[in-house]
């Protein structure tokens, strides 16, 4: 396996050039603000694997899928617990969160209801389309985070789109699949 | 080729704006950042040490024999017989090395690696059990003994130990969920992982870690013929050294650590103090704002009702509660490093530490319906109480069992009460 030498500055590189894409994509596929420590562990993971680095691969691509690992463990790690969510408590003790301008963003109308929509999608629809419409991934990045061929990322991408595009109904007026020209 | 812009794709824009916030990121950052060095300094450490060894695999297979014995059965009697903290092998503990055999052809390499894993065991095992992460593993059990066998990653992992069919898929659950934590090395083509528990006192214990290369055959193997060798060694690994094993473990790990084993690991920390009313000292200064809501902190407004010192990664920390003369409310501050990292307001009036585990510090808030916090005593980083799972397994506390735990500061060698006794005016 061809290495790269990853330096301390590296590392910190990459956390300031993905990070937040890192952040977006937890938030999206498992539909919760508390993403924070799941970034840390992606990150931390990184390190821990940088052997397994192949200086082919783009970082951006290699901790997205960590990530993705990352969400699927806390996804089933939540269905364990939600015996604890039949505990009472007041949510108005609630401490405040750190969110941003930005993070209000989705809160908001159409925002909200397409993030609601992304969050019932499949599974697998959710990764391909958080990687293609959110992330922005082209389609070869897409099939190297999700370990598919580029033509499952294809198809599974417009069965999502289209999915979204039903679920959302006639919340978002003219709402179209992407198409081709 | 090109896209036709949608109505969803301007919405979709919109979700494309999210961003960390500035303080989160710059808390991360410090955190990974100081996890890298330390990662890099043990590692060099490491290679000091194996440098001594033959081969240049040696690495590779101290860290797998670390990872198989700790998690194995070594792991198994720290938890069910010692019942001291569970911890990794201390590396001048571990009498091993690595032997390299190298022969003339590939095939023939390839025959006495096979035989390792048919040393192991001839019998076929017929029967099939899931053992968590989608692993399906091969078993028999019988007159009291048990045999595992399931392949992870590229590694084929073999387990053979004495009880019930039930105690020995724990332990190979337990097995597999920590190989597939640890990073391991990819072998040429496959390795083998093989584990023997001991059948009596008298018989010894195997742990075998083999792969091939080539014409070469490395193997490592570890030996201990009593149970009184093996408490040995799990005594010593309990020694302070050995807790640094899990000083850089996320909130996360030690969480996951909590569910597993139903108790939190110690603090990370060394030389643990609470200071003594008549010595508090106030570290927060005029300039230090009050998170959440950026209020700038008034040390004539704050009296000190609880201040603790002590070292983490060999540098000191100060942790005090603070409270407000006159609203009552409390605030956390940290310095660590001599270096103020937070002022937290836990918007609360009776605000309690419950909890010292790896390098966090677990608050508790009782009148407000148990809101719990966690403090990063490294980087002044809060879980906030939004992370209500989160929090309470790392306040050690298990709701399942109707318990809010015991009723003193839990993780550090003393036990502490939950209160200073302070100005009573002030409670």
């Amino acid at each position: 396996m061809n290495t790269i030498n990853v330096t301390r500055q590296t590392i910190s590189d990459w956390f300031y050039l993905y990070s937040d894409d890192v952040y977006r994509f937890l938030i999206y596929r498992l539909g919760t603000h508390d993403v924070e420590d799941l970034v840390q562990e992606t990150f931390i993971k990184a390190i821990n694997g940088l052997d397994s680095f192949n200086e082919n691969a783009h970082p951006k691509t290699w901790l997205f899928s960590i990530a993705r690992h990352l969400a699927i463990d806390e996804i089933r790690k939540r269905k364990r617990k939600k015996w604890k969510d039949f505990v009472p408590f007041d949510p108005k003790h609630e401490g405040e969160t750190r969110r941003t301008p930005e993070s209000e963003l989705i809160l908001n109308s159409e925002c909200e209801i397409i993030h609601k929509a992304i969050n019932e999608m499949k599974p697998k629809y959710r990764d391909v389309f958080i990687l293609r419409s959110i992330q922005e991934l082209t389609i070869k990045e897409t099939a190297s985070v999700l370990h598919w061929s580029e033509p499952k990322v294809l198809s599974t991408y417009h069965r999502a789109r289209k999915a979204l595009q039903k679920k959302l109904g006639g919340v978002i007026d003219g709402l179209q699949v992407r198409s081709f020209r | 080729m090109g896209y036709k812009s949608d109505p969803l794709d301007e919405s979709l824009g919109k979700l494309r704006k999210l961003r960390m916030s500035k303080e989160s990121k710059k808390d991360i950052h410090a955190f990974i950042m100081n996890y890298y060095d330390q990662e890099k300094s043990q590692q060099k450490a490491k290679r000091k040490w194996i440098g001594k060894m033959s081969a240049g695999m040696g690495s590779i297979a101290v860290l797998l024999l670390v990872a198989v014995i700790s998690t194995g059965f070594i792991h198994q009697h720290t938890l069910d017989q010692s019942g001291k903290t569970p911890s990794i092998l201390h590396k001048t503990h571990i009498p091993s090395n690595v032997s390299k055999t190298t022969y003339s052809l590939e095939s023939k390499a390839t025959v006495a690696f096979n035989n390792i894993i048919l040393d192991f065991g001839k019998d076929s095992l017929r029967q099939s059990t899931n053992i968590g992460l989608g692993i399906n593993a091969d078993y028999k059990s019988g007159a009291g003994n048990y045999e595992f066998k399931w392949t992870q990653r590229q590694w084929t992992v073999l387990f053979k130990g004495n009880g019930n069919l039930q105690s020995g898929r724990e332990l190979a659950k337990k097995m597999a969920r920590f190989l597939q934590k640890t990073p391991l090395p990819t072998p040429a083509k496959t390795g083998v992982i093989s584990l023997s528990k001991p059948m009596s006192p008298t018989v010894q214990n195997n742990v075998i870690i083999a792969w091939q290369k080539g014409k070469s055959v490395y193997s490592v193997k570890q030996t201990d013929p009593t149970v009184q060798g093996l408490q040995t060694l799990i005594d010593s690994s309990n020694s302070p050294k050995t807790q640094k094993t899990f000083k850089n473990m996320t909130a996360q790990q030690l969480s996951d650590y909590f569910i597993r084993n139903g108790k939190t690991l110690p603090f990370s920390g060394t030389d643990v103090t609470r200071i003594s009313p008549n010595q508090f000292t106030q570290n927060l200064t005029y300039t230090q704002k009050i998170q959440p809501d950026g209020i700038a902190f008034s040390p004539n407004a704050y009296q000190v009702m609880d201040e603790w010192k002590g070292y983490l990664n060999n540098k000191p920390f100060i942790l005090e509660i603070y409270q407000n003369t006159h609203s009552k409310n409390q605030i956390i501050g940290l310095v660590y490093n001599h270096k103020v990292q937070v002022a937290y307001s836990c918007q609360s009036k009776g605000c309690i530490i419950r909890n010292f585990t790896g390098n966090y510090v677990s608050f508790a808030a009782p009148n407000l319906s148990g809101k719990y916090f966690s403090v990063n005593l490294l980087t002044g980083r809060v879980i906030l109480s939004s992370q209500r799972n989160l929090n309470l397994e790392l306040a050690g506390i298990n709701l399942k069992d109707g318990s809010y735990g015991v009723n003193w500061i839990t993780g550090l060698s003393k036990k502490y009460p939950f209160k200073q006794h302070v100005n009573q005016s002030l409670n």
